[in-house]
C-alpha cells in the first residue's frame, strides 16, 4: 500500500527527515514512536500533503501512485486521512457542511455518486454512534470552542465517514482522559480491516494498549533507528528513549 | 447640445446646469446649491474623502445636460422573485409611479418637491438635494407591522451615462415592524448614483435596513443613508457590497432615545480595481442604548476598501454600551485596506470598545479542508464564505438572508454553482 523510502524533508532550511524507509501494507497498524523533535509529526504532516514541508530526496509510493506529485485534496480522495493532532478551529463552518462536501468530493472521484441529504444523514447517524459524539455538536462551527476530546472524536468521525484505505494518526492520544481514550482507540478499531491500514504516531505507550500494533518503530533524529513487534513498545516505556540514544552513541 | 464635463471643472459645469435646468428658481435647491458652492466637491485633500476620489472619478463623464430619454421599465425589476415586495422603482434617478407597486395597503407613498437642508451635510448629500427630482416620502402609522419588505429600485437604462440624484424618506410611527430592502437594477454600464435616504424609526418600532450592492462594474455609488431612532426602537442595518467600480457608503444611526438597540453589519467583497468606502456614524445622543457593529471585508487583486466607523457618546448619554469590530482579508499583495475606528466620548460611565483586523486567509484552515479532500479553490470559498458570512447573523428573513449568501459564494467561489 504505501512504499517509503530514503525520505528527506525540511522546513526552511532545517533538515527533520532524514532517509526514512517503511512499507505498510493493507491490514497492518504500525506504530511509530519516538521523543520529541524527532520528527514524527512531520513525517505525518509531510505524508499528508502540507507545503511547508520540502520533501528533498526520496519517493513515497502510495497504490503504485507517486503520492508526492498529489495535492493534499488528491491525497485524501486517494484514501489517505490524518488524524490532526491539533484539529483546526474553523469558524462559520459546521462538521456537517464540511463533512457533506468533503465526502461528495471523495466519492465524484471514487466514481460513487454524491450522497443526498437523506443517505448522507442516515450514514452520519451511523458513525456517530461510533465515536459517541453528539448531532448538537456536529451542527456547531468546527472544532471551535470543543474540548480536546471532542476535538479527537471529531477527527475519528470524520475518518469514519471517509473510509480510508490507510489512516494516519497523529499523536491522538494527546490531551485525552482515560474515557476518551476509550472511545477514540475503540472507533479506530472497529474501522480496521484486512483492506486498510493505521500509522499510529505516539510519544506514549499507553495508546498502543488500546490500538495494538503489528510494528513499532522508533524515530529519532529523522530517521527510524530500530524497528521492532508491540513488545518494543513496552521496552520504551520501561526503560525510556535514552536506552535507544545510548544505544545509537555506543554503536 | 452637449455639455460633457470638463476635467477640473465639474463643480462649474453643475452650477451651469442647475441653472440651465431651471433649478435655480427653487429657494431650497438654491440653498443647498450655495452651500455646496461654499464647501465645494471633495478632493483627495478633504478628510472625509481622502481615499475615496469621487469627484475625479465623475470628471469627464457626467453628462449634465442631457435628461433621460428612458423613463420606461422595459426589463425585469426582482431581484428576488419569491420574495414579494412593496416596490418603489426610480428609473434613472427619478421615480417611477407605475413601475412601482404597493402590497400593503396601509403604506403611504406622497411626492414632495424637497425638503429642509442643513450645513453640516455631506456634499454628495447636497448636491443630492439641488438635483433631486423630488422626495418620495413613505409613511406608515401606529402599530403597522408590514406584511412584505418595502424594495427601494434603482433602475437605470440608457445609452450615456446617467447622474442620478433618487431621494426619499420614511417615517414610521410608534411600535411598527418593517424590513427595508434596497438594491439596483443596471441595464446600462455607467452611471452615478447619488443616493439619499432618510428612515425615522418611531418609538418601540423594529427596522431591518437591508442594502444591496451588485449593481454591475461601471457603478459609481455614493449612498448617503441616515437613521434617526426614537426611544426602545431597535434596528438592524446590514450593507452587503457585492459590486460596483466606486462605492462610498454615509450610513449614519442618530440614537435619539433610551433603550435603543441597534446593530449595523456590513460585508464587502471587494476585486479587480474596485473600491468600496464605507463611513459610519452611530450617534448616542440619550442614555441606556446599545449599538453593536460589525463591517468584514475581502479584497483580491488590486482593491482597495476603507472603512471609518465613527461612535459619538454625547455628554448625556451615560451608561451606553458601544461596540465596533471591523475585520479584514487580504488575498493579494496588491489589494489595500484603511481601516479606522473613531470614538468621541464626552459621558465617563459608558461601555465602548472597537477592534480591527487585517489578515490573510489561515493556511492551516485551508490545509484541513484540503486533507479531507476538498478541492483547493472549494476550500477557499468555504473559509471566505464562512468569514462574510457571520455578517449576515440574525438577518431574520429566512429568503433574504439565503439570496445574499449565495451571492457572496458565487462571488467569493466563482466555479461553485451551489
Amino acid at each position: 500500500m504505501l512504499k517509503i523510502k530514503n525520505l528527506h524533508a525540511k522546513i526552511e532550511d532545517k533538515p527533520i527527515l532524514n532517509g526514512i524507509n517503511l512499507t505498510v501494507n493493507a491490514g497492518e497498524v504500525h506504530a511509530i514512536m519516538g521523543p520529541n523533535g524527532s520528527g514524527k509529526s512531520t513525517l505525518a504532516a509531510a505524508l499528508a500533503g502540507r507545503e511547508e514541508f520540502q520533501v528533498t530526496e526520496g519517493t513515497v509510493e502510495f497504490f503504485g501512485k507517486n503520492l508526492l506529485d498529489l495535492a493534499p485534496e488528491e491525497r485524501a480522495r486517494e484514501g489517505l486521512f490524518l488524524a490532526f493532532q491539533y484539529p483546526v478551529e474553523i469558524p462559520g463552518v459546521s462538521t456537517i457542511n464540511f463533512m457533506k462536501t468533503a465526502l461528495n468530493q471523495v466519492r465524484t472521484h471514487r466514481g460513487e455518486a454524491p450522497l443526498d441529504a437523506v443517505a448522507f444523514l442516515k450514514l452520519m447517524k451511523e458513525k456517530m454512534k461510533l465515536v459517541e459524539i453528539e448531532q448538537s455538536l456536529l451542527n456547531r462551527s468546527l472544532n471551535e470552542g470543543f474540548s480536546g476530546g471532542e476535538k479527537k472524536r471529531n477527527e475519528i468521525f470524520q475518518m469514519a465517514m471517509l473510509e480510508p484505505k490507510l489512516a494516519i494518526l497523529d499523536e491522538t492520544d494527546s490531551g485525552l482522559d482515560i474515557d476518551a481514550l476509550r472511545i477514540v482507540a475503540n472507533g479506530v478499531n472497529t474501522l480496521r480491516s484486512k483492506s486498510n491500514a493505521t500509522i499510529v504516531v505516539t510519544h506514549y505507550q499507553r495508546l498502543l494498549e488500546y490500538i495494538v500494533p503489528d510494528f513499532v518503530h522508533v524515530l529519532y533524529q529523522g530517521r527510524i533507528v530500530k524497528s521492532g513487534t508491540k513488545d518494543l513498545a513496552l521496552e520504551l516505556e520501561e526503560k525510556g528513549y535514552d536506552w535507544i540514544k545510548a544505544g545509537l552513541a555506543t554503536a | 447640445m452637449e455639455t460633457v464635463t470638463d476635467k477640473k471643472n465639474l463643480l462649474a459645469s453643475l452650477q451651469e446646469a442647475f441653472v440651465q435646468r431651471g433649478l435655480h428658481e427653487h429657494v431650497r435647491r438654491r440653498k443647498a446649491m450655495e452651500l455646496l458652492s461654499g464647501k465645494g466637491l471633495p478632493t483627495i485633500k478633504s478628510e472625509e474623502y481622502r481615499f475615496t476620489p469621487v469627484t475625479r472619478a465623475l470628471e469627464g463623464k457626467v453628462n449634465l445636460s442631457q435628461l433621460h430619454s428612458v423613463s420606461q421599465v422595459t426589463g425585469t425589476i426582482e431581484l428576488i422573485p419569491e420574495l414579494p415586495c412593496n416596490r418603489i422603482v426610480f428609473v434613472n434617478g427619478v421615480h417611477a409611479p407605475e413601475a412601482s407597486s404597493i402590497l400593503d395597503m396601509n403604506l403611504s407613498v406622497t411626492l414632495k418637491e424637497s425638503e429642509e437642508s442643513s450645513a453640516d451635510h455631506d456634499p454628495f448629500d447636497l448636491l443630492n438635494q439641488a438635483f433631486a427630482a423630488q422626495v418620495v416620502h413613505l409613511q406608515i402609522g401606529e402599530n403597522v407591522a408590514l406584511q412584505h419588505p418595502v424594495a427601494f429600485v434603482y433602475y437605470f437604462d440608457s445609452p450615456s451615462f446617467v447622474f442620478a440624484n433618487p431621494r426619499w424618506k420614511f417615517t414610521t410611527g410608534p411600535g411598527c415592524k418593517l424590513a427595508v430592502l434596497e438594491y439596483t437594477i443596471a441595464r446600462t454600464e455607467g452611471y452615478f448614483n447619488n443616493k439619499r435616504s432618510h428612515i425615522e424609526v418611531g418609538e418601540n418600532t423594529d427596522l431591518s435596513f437591508v442594502m444591496i450592492q451588485q449593481g454591475g462594474k461601471e457603478e459609481i455609488l455614493v449612498n448617503n443613508a441616515r437613521v434617526d431612532l426614537a426611544k426602545s426602537s431597535q434596528v438592524s442595518c446590514y450593507t452587503c457590497t457585492l459590486e460596483g467600480r466606486m462605492i462610498r457608503n454615509n450610513l449614519t444611526l442618530v440614537l435619539n432615545g433610551e433603550g435603543i438597540d441597534a446593530h449595523l453589519h456590513g460585508a464587502y467583497l471587494v476585486s479587480g480595481n474596485n473600491l468600496v468606502d464605507n463611513h459610519t456614524v452611530v450617534d448616542h445622543r440619550k442614555p441606556n442604548s446599545h449599538s453593536n457593529e460589525l463591517y468584514k471585508g475581502v479584497m483580491s487583486d488590486q482593491a482597495k476598501a476603507v472603512f471609518n466607523g465613527k461612535i459619538f457618546v454625547r455628554p448625556d448619554a451615560q451608561k451606553t454600551n458601544a461596540f465596533q469590530s471591523n475585520r479584514n482579508i487580504l488575498l493579494s499583495d496588491t489589494s489595500t485596506i484603511h481601516t479606522k475606528p473613531q470614538l468621541e466620548i464626552w459621558a465617563d460611565d459608558v461601555k465602548c470598545s472597537h477592534g480591527c483586523t487585517t489578515g490573510q486567509l489561515d493556511e492551516e484552515a485551508l490545509f484541513y479542508l484540503r486533507s479531507r479532500g476538498i478541492e483547493k479553490d472549494a476550500a477557499r470559498g468555504m473559509l471566505l464564505t464562512a468569514f462574510a458570512s457571520e455578517t449576515l447573523e440574525g438577518m431574520k428573513d429566512e429568503t433574504l438572508r439565503s439570496f445574499i449568501l449565495d451571492q457572496i459564494l458565487k462571488k467569493l467561489h466563482p466555479t461553485n454553482p451551489s
